[in-house]
């Protein structure tokens, strides 16, 4: 087996790295029962303002680990043209596929791949999004591998989730450990909601100026209730569930005390399986009877793009590189993982033969389930998987093991230890312009040494902070003392007084000063 | 000489209680083809509903429509005009080796897969060992209804192949999903025709009651059309509606209501041979 | 605002009432029935319970504490209302108060500690509850149209416990405290007192129908919902007449009663059926029923 050693984004032979070296000072200076404090206070944060994720059937904080994660100016721009280039070449790639199919007249993919998947729609064929996009909202997931190669390591582009914890990260940070930011000028993630709007309204029928924009969700039992309510609430749109909508003469109304509303723009957190029981599942209360036809008539546009999944299939993902180089001619900027394409039986039998040494990846799976990671497998295990594999190579990829880098992390008893992260990336697609949030994701394994780095395998997360460019660059200073936008939701718990802070004067003071300066301009 | 046929597909539907909503897509609209041509369609819905046309993944013209009045009943009449040539067949010299090319096997994937409704069977023959892929061809179409009889009720639209092939019973949508699970299995791209079989005496202007009708294309250096229900050939008799994997892709009627109970269905499809 | 949520509102409003108003009428019937042990308390349980729309024959105090407090999955219990003020408060959590929400959680909890042993004190917790989910909502709840449909929810609910209480007529059968339970039972008495009328039945019946002073009564109930559903009506920009003509009938039957005590005990009986038919007429106007959506192939 390969020996190797894994990166560390903070620290190189125990010694900070250049871009960390404030930071990490002030971490020192925490000790261990100040962190166990910390992290407290970080709770009862969180509790208060209902920040959750259902994990099992059970609601419960999503943590966020105390200690950032940076990404300099640099790495940040190669980041975010990587992955424009890669969502311009998928958009293309959904065009074609669900469009004239050109690749497979020019040998790109083979098409025995594409009809095959189980994401493959064919009641999408046809649909046309008024402003071409389809995937309007897109989370790559990123990792560094033990050379510091960035990878991506697959691709979202049906409901990604998360974007939620992004924005709330930074608040809890703020909030909690509000000395960390001093030194450092960090890229604002707040605009999400309004890029997200933005992107909506510009994929509305008939450019209309103002579109009746709906979030479409499965339900309070959601896993992801929290964030569909929570985007809802800050694009200031209805959340809605499927039986609040309907379809008559090909148009989506939504059921008012007014009335009914003609809706244009559904961002729908639902799975196209659930979307319309006439073309999906016929037993689907989630959905409405009739909205493929609606969208397929360009009546109201759906986002993300029914039949997405084809495209962030894992047996797919080897071929990306290539469809970059097809649609857009241009070289990959952010490499993928290797990946051995078990359909090729050359490369079957080398998997086969060295299956210990590697990962294997249910294609249809997410979240992290169904993973074998080989040098931690029994041996039980991988004969199971290597007949599994074998007689059914689509469903499967196999991909060689990478040390995911690691982050200073504070773990339970307050001290800090490194752990496994890797990053999600959120990407916007108006039409116009693909923007990625400056920020995002970064997951991380709390189990020591546990490389699968996922919120549905009991993960973390960090606050990732963009460094702006320079000191005049739009920043955000932690606005520690402004009021949260979100009502809180959830009040298991009653919150007690929260640390020392002396919020209440402070707010006053700063509203006091506000109207001062109102009634200077009126002046 | 073309024949010009006219079809009327009247499909009624009874329900037990009031139904408060129903969704439906029809796939009745007969395919312009280089041997076949549509002088006209026309599809009447009673509850009245404003009727949208799309063609789907695989060609067809699908008629989508929504009746959102509280109902007890739904008829949808669909009535065309159509005029039909023997196909003209192309080279069909394929053989087993060619059938095996990656091109091939890559491009008509689709047709080379079992699904839910063409599932395994096993024929008490092997069509592999004819000569040619051609001469499976004829012989399948010979054999299937030496294995099957053709027996009204013996299977639902759901069944798969396999039911049928057990029963050794069925009707036209069986035969077809038989034979598309044995081309397969072989190795011979085959596809699902839904259309109608005019089984009339060919006067002009004698109306014939007949049905909806299945049959099979099988690809052996072009799509050669069959019909194993039968075994008479595909001619100016059989108008060709949609093509697909399975019986799924091409329903007629598909459709979900709400708010209703059980239901009497009646279709009836008349033709009449008009030149 | 969403259909479904007004619909939502409404109902929790409708559910909270109820189970305040049959809190206070347990405590009473439970008072009532130990401190008498004569022949007709057996009577008085199946009158009770039958008045409520309980199902089962009670032949005790205790027993008919058990059968109103019932079960989670009866909404016409005590029990049942909380535990249906809850899932809906929980289906429109986003848009309720945030300490609203987080009362009625803590009084769905208090269920858990309630004891058949000791249901006075058990009851009396629940009011307290409620007490308190109550005055957060009077406290907090924006003026918008969930905050209004709650509130129709709830005026219409009080009428329909009232005239059910009423009906009972449990003056008649006590002769000695039924008057006074009457009152206790729906927190009335001090308010009836003060007015310096004797403690009559007649006296006590007209006064839980037409007090200008008593904001439970029927009439006040009645103006209530008016009020509120003329509120909604503004903000929907839809008409309300119709729906609002059964109560409105009873309004001006209170305001012109006269001395007719027959009178007075047929609007005591039109009650329920004009609260049932408002009730509809909102569900058709604002929530856009779609019935149970089942779809089959």
């Amino acid at each position: 087996m390969v020996q190797f050693q894994a990166q560390d984004e903070f620290l190189v032979d125990g010694q900070p790295r250049e871009l960390v070296t404030e930071l990490w000072s002030e971490l020192t200076k925490i000790q261990s029962t100040e962190w166990i404090m910390k992290a407290k206070q970080r709770d009862l944060y969180l509790a208060m303002q209902g920040i959750t994720f259902t994990l099992s059937g059970i609601e419960r904080p999503l943590p966020v680990d105390l200690i950032p994660r940076i990404v300099e100016v640099a790495e940040w721009n190669h980041l975010e043209k990587g992955i424009k280039q890669r969502i311009k070449a998928l958009e293309l790639f959904l065009d074609d596929v669900y469009g004239k199919q050109q690749l497979f007249a020019d040998r790109i993919v083979p098409k025995s791949l594409i009809v095959t998947s189980e994401h493959f729609h064919r009641s999408a064929h046809g649909i046309k999004p008024a402003n071409g996009v389809r995937i309007h909202v897109s989370g790559i997931d990123i990792v560094r591998d033990q050379q510091g190669v960035l990878r991506v390591l697959e691709d979202n582009l049906r409901s990604p989730s998360g974007v939620s914890y992004v924005l709330e990260n930074r608040r809890t940070m703020a909030h909690v450990v509000p000395e960390l930011f001093n030194e450092y000028s960090i890229r604002s993630v707040d605009e999400y909601p309004e890029r997200l709007l933005a992107a909506l309204v510009a994929a509305a029928p008939d450019k209309k100026s103002h579109p009746n924009v709906v979030v479409l969700t499965p339900g309070v039992h959601n896993s992801a209730h929290f964030e569909h309510a929570f985007l809802a609430r800050r694009m200031g749109v209805e959340l809605v569930e499927g039986r609040d909508l309907y379809c008559k003469n090909n148009q989506i109304f939504m059921r008012t005390t007014k009335g009914s509303e003609l809706v244009d723009v559904i961002y729908r957190r639902i799975d196209d399986d659930f979307l319309d029981p006439i073309h999906f599942k016929p037993d689907s209360v989630l959905g409405i009877p009739g909205v493929i036809n609606a969208a397929r008539s360009n009546n109201v546009a759906i986002a993300n793009g029914i039949g997405n999944g084809v495209a962030d299939d894992k047996a797919l993902y080897p071929y990306v590189p290539k469809l970059i180089e097809y649609y857009l001619n241009e070289q990959p900027i952010i490499p993928n993982v290797d990946t051995f394409d078990l359909q090729l039986p050359d490369v079957m039998a080398f998997v086969l033969k060295n299956i210990s040494d590697l990962v294997v990846k249910p294609v249809a799976g997410s979240g992290g389930y169904g993973i074998t990671i080989g040098p931690r497998a029994t041996k039980g295990e991988l004969e199971e998987v290597a007949k599994e594999i074998s007689s059914n190579p689509r469903n499967w990829i196999a991909q060689p093991l990478i040390a995911l880098s690691t982050c200073p992390t504070v773990v339970e008893d307050g001290t800090i230890a490194s752990r496994h992260i890797d990053f999600r990336p959120f990407a916007v697609n108006d039409g116009k312009e693909i923007w990625v949030l400056p920020g995002g994701l970064t997951r991380v394994a709390l189990v020591a040494g546990n490389v699968v780095v996922n919120s549905s395998q009991g993960g973390g997360s960090k606050d990732t902070w963009v460094l702006a460019e320079s000191e005049t660059d739009v920043k955000s200073y932690p606005e520690i003392f402004e009021e949260s936008l979100i009502d809180p939701l959830d009040h298991e718990v009653v919150p007690p007084t929260v640390g020392p802070d002396v919020l209440p004067i402070t707010r006053m003071q700063q509203q006091e000063e506000q109207q001062q300066q109102t009634g200077v301009n009126n002046a | 000489m073309a024949w010009r046929l006219s079809v009327t597909h009247s499909t009624s539907f009874q329900y037990e209680s009031e139904v408060s909503a129903s969704f439906n897509e029809a796939r009745m609209t007969p395919v312009n083809t280089p041997d076949q041509f549509v002088i006209s369609h026309d599809l009447k819905v009673n509850p009245f509903s404003t009727v949208f046309s799309y063609k789907d993944y695989f060609g067809t013209e699908v008629k989508a429509f929504d009746v959102q009045t509280p109902h007890t009943y739904l008829e949808i009449v669909s009535q065309s005009l159509v005029e039909t040539n023997i196909p003209a067949l192309g080279n069909l010299n394929a053989s087993w080796d060619d059938l095996q090319s990656d091109v091939l096997k890559n491009d008509l994937r689709e047709y080379l897969s079992f699904t839910e409704l063409v599932n395994p069977i096993t024929p008490p023959f092997e069509l592999r060992l004819q000569d040619t892929p051609l001469d499976a061809i004829h012989f399948l179409n010979k054999a299937m209804r030496e294995q099957i009889t053709y027996l009204p009720g013996s299977t639902n639209v759901y069944s798969p192949a396999s039911e049928a092939w057990e029963k050794r019973a069925g009707v036209c949508q069986d035969f077809t999903h038989a034979s598309l699970s044995i081309l397969r299995e072989a190795g011979i791209p085959a596809r699902y025709v839904s259309g109608y079989l005019y089984n009339g005496s060919g006067e002009i202007g004698e109306q014939v009651i007949g049905e909806s009708h299945s049959w099979v294309e099988a690809w052996v250096g072009h799509w050669l059309p069959f019909d194993p229900t039968n075994g008479n050939p595909v001619a100016e008799d059989h108008i060709l509606v949609a093509r697909g994997r399975d019986y799924h892709d091409v329903s007629p009627l598909k459709g979900i209501f709400s708010g209703g109970r059980s239901r009497k269905i009646e279709v009836t499809v008349s033709l009449t041979r008009i030149a | 605002m969403l259909s479904r949520l007004a619909e939502t509102s409404f109902w929790l409003g409708r559910y909270l009432e109820r189970a305040e108003g049959m809190s206070r009428l347990l405590v009473e019937f439970h008072q009532l029935l130990v401190q008498d042990n004569r022949a007709h308390v057996k009577r008085g349980c199946t009158l009770i319970s039958h008045g409520l729309g309980l199902e089962g024959d009670p032949k005790s105090a205790r027993e008919l504490v058990a059968l109103a407090y019932g079960e989670p999955l009866n909404p016409g219990t005590l029990l049942g209302s909380i535990h249906s003020a809850r899932s809906n408060a929980r289906l429109i959590r986003d848009i309720l108060p945030s300490d609203f929400y987080q009362a009625i959680n803590q009084l769905n909890a208090t269920t858990d500690d309630f004891s058949l042993a000791a249901p006075g004190r058990s009851l009396r917790s629940i009011l307290d509850r409620l007490a308190v989910t109550n005055g957060i909502f009077e406290w907090l709840a924006p003026e918008d149209e969930s905050a209004h449909f709650l509130t129709v929810g709830r005026s219409l609910e009080r009428m329909d416990l009232m005239s059910r209480l009423l009906a009972l007529k449990l003056e008649n059968e006590w002769r000695d405290q039924g008057p006074a339970t009457t009152l206790r039972a729906v927190g009335a008495l001090n308010t009836y007192l003060r007015e310096r009328v004797p403690l009559t039945t007649v006296g006590v019946r007209r006064f839980l129908v037409e007090s200008e002073t008593f904001p439970r009564s029927i009439a006040e109930c009645a103006k209530r919902a008016d009020a509120e559903l003329r509120e909604i009506a503004v903000m929907t920009q839809l008409h309300v007449d119709d729906i609002l003509r059964p109560i409105g009938m009873l309004e001006s039957q209170i305001r012109y009663l006269g001395d007719d005590l027959d009178e007075l005990e047929r609007i005591i009986a039109k009650t329920t059926p004009a609260v049932a038919q408002t009730t509809d007429g909102i569900g058709l106007r604002f929530f856009r029923p779609i019935g149970s959506i089942v779809w089959s192939n």
